[in-house]
Formats: C-alpha cells, sequence, structure tokens
C-alpha cells in the first residue's frame, strides 16, 4: 500500500515537473504555485519514504527478536508498571500444590537447595537482583503475600524466565 | 505479503508454544556438567568445581545441569530439586540418567543415576 502510495506521489512530481514546459512565458505568480507544488510533493515523498523505512526497521528488529528468541530461547522486554503475582516454590508450580510460604519457611527451603521463584499470570519466573544474583531474600520479605508487584527487565534465557528485578514490593 | 509473513510468524509461534507445552518422557543418560543459573544468564557461561558449587549453595544462589547447550534442573524421585548431587558432581562432566520432562517452560530431569 505504501509502495503504491509512494509510485503515486512519484509519478505526481514528474507530472509537475512536466507541467512547466507547457508554458511559453509562465506568469512569476504561476512559477512560484508550481515551485511550491514540487517541494510539496518532494516533502510527501520524503515523509512517505521516512515512514516505509520505519516500519521497515521496526519489522526487521521484532522479526530478528523473534527468531533470536526461537533459537536461542532469549529475549528481554522491560515493564514500569510491573508484574504481580506471587512467590511460589518452583517444584510446586510444577506439581501444581502450592504450599503457603513464609519468611522462614522460604530461607529453611532456598537453604536446602530447593528454590522459589515469581508466579505471575502462570508463568514461573527466577528473580535476580541487579548484581545479578538471585533475589531470594527478596522474595523471602513477600513470602505468603497474596499480592506481590515486582518490577524490572523479564528476559528468557534457555527457556527459563527471568526477572531482573529494581523493586519488590506487596 | 505482509500479511502471510505476520501468519507465517503467528503459526510457528502457536507451534512452538505447544511444542514447550508437551510433556516429553525419555528414559535416557544426558552428560554435562553443573552450572550457576546467575552465570549463565549473564552469558558467562563457566564451569563450576565442587568448591564454588559449596559456596553458591551455602549463599543460596541456584544450580542447574547443563547438557548440550540446555538447562536443566534435577530433581529427585521424591520431587524435589537434587542440588546436593549436582554439588556432589560438580567440576566434570557426569551423566544424569532418568526421565527427562519439558513442561511448563523448564527442562527438567528426574534423577534415578549419576556417573
Amino acid at each position: 500500500m505504501k509502495k503504491i502510495l509512494l509510485v503515486l506521489l512519484l509519478s505526481g512530481l514528474l507530472f509537475a515537473c512536466g507541467g512547466n514546459e507547457d508554458k511559453d512565458t509562465p506568469a512569476e505568480e504561476e512559477v512560484q504555485e508550481q515551485v511550491d507544488n514540487m517541494e510539496e510533493a518532494a516533502d510527501k515523498a520524503g515523509e512517505a519514504i521516512e515512514d516505509a523505512a520505519e516500519d521497515v526497521a521496526e519489522e526487521a528488529e521484532e522479526t530478528t527478536e523473534k527468531v533470536k528468541e526461537a533459537v536461542t530461547g532469549e529475549s528481554t522486554k522491560s515493564t514500569n508498571g510491573g508484574w504481580t503475582g506471587k512467590v511460589v516454590k518452583m517444584t510446586d508450580f510444577l506439581s501444581g500444590n502450592y504450599e503457603t510460604l513464609s519468611v522462614a519457611r522460604v530461607k529453611e527451603l532456598v537453604m536446602a537447595g530447593q528454590y522459589v521463584g515469581f508466579l505471575s499470570n502462570g508463568t514461573f519466573y527466577m528473580v535476580y537482583n541487579a548484581a545479578g544474583n538471585y533475589d531470594w531474600k527478596g522474595l523471602a520479605k513477600v513470602a505468603g503475600e497474596e499480592s506481590v508487584t515486582i518490577q524490572g527487565k523479564v528476559s528468557k534465557v534457555n527457556g527459563i524466565s527471568i526477572i531482573m528485578a529494581t523493586n519488590i514490593a506487596s | 505479503m505482509k500479511k502471510l509473513f505476520v501468519a507465517i510468524l503467528i503459526s510457528v509461534s502457536v507451534m512452538g508454544l505447544a511444542l514447550t507445552q508437551m510433556d516429553i518422557n525419555a528414559q535416557s543418560g544426558l552428560t554435562g556438567t553443573t552450572v550457576s543459573l546467575s552465570s549463565e544468564f549473564i552469558n558467562s557461561s563457566v564451569s563450576i568445581d565442587k568448591e564454588r558449587a559449596v559456596e553458591l549453595y551455602k549463599a543460596g544462589q541456584a544450580l542447574a545441569f547443563k547438557s548440550n547447550g540446555k538447562l536443566y534442573f534435577v530433581m529427585n524421585a521424591a520431587g524435589n530439586l537434587d542440588t546436593k548431587s549436582l554439588i556432589k558432581h560438580a567440576g566434570g562432566d557426569y551423566t544424569i540418567g532418568g526421565s527427562v520432562k519439558s513442561a511448563k517452560g523448564f527442562n527438567y530431569i528426574i534423577a534415578n543415576s549419576y556417573n
């Protein structure tokens, strides 16, 4: 569609140029009007080209991201509003039977090599802090709360969903 | 053309999603090594030795098993993460026998042997 528009605009521009030849002795105003028309047509053509280029670039970026995710299992997106969910034990997420957690219980689990994470909209996230460490302590503080909000950057690495958290609040 | 491209992308995504939600049961042995999840997430994939694995475990940092570029959580028959076995075998390649599964976005092994 944009290509057709572009072709039409360029045709208009050429037509406008051609129209100038028919005038043997054009008045100064007519010349100015034609120059203005040509400039306007050129501007529109330029805008159409820029829009088309932006669309192509956006599509290429989205496609690259999807292909990257499909091939390497990696993707990244940021969130300002945050993700809402609750703290759960990883193995409970797999079994579907959820244990009620507390600060002490989370510590006990992690010290026994069992991991907790954040369940939001059916997805289990491992939560990391800005330093890149597994932030079980941040999760422990809000364990047992029905509604926890985490802000940060969400990524998917090797099939595992993670949040690099900037804020954890209940 | 654009619509066709978008339709193909959506179809591929739906098929991929369906596959990742599918349970894949396979009785097999996987050879790999113990890794730190944090290191994997920041793309500094390095094999860790037993001492480092113990250090990470004590700090509550997550460990996993990496085989052929894939990360697996390892569980025992009781359904608990078998972090202690990952620590025990850290520092070199080893083979885990058991049931390999893929569900809810996770790859995991229900282990019954370590060699």
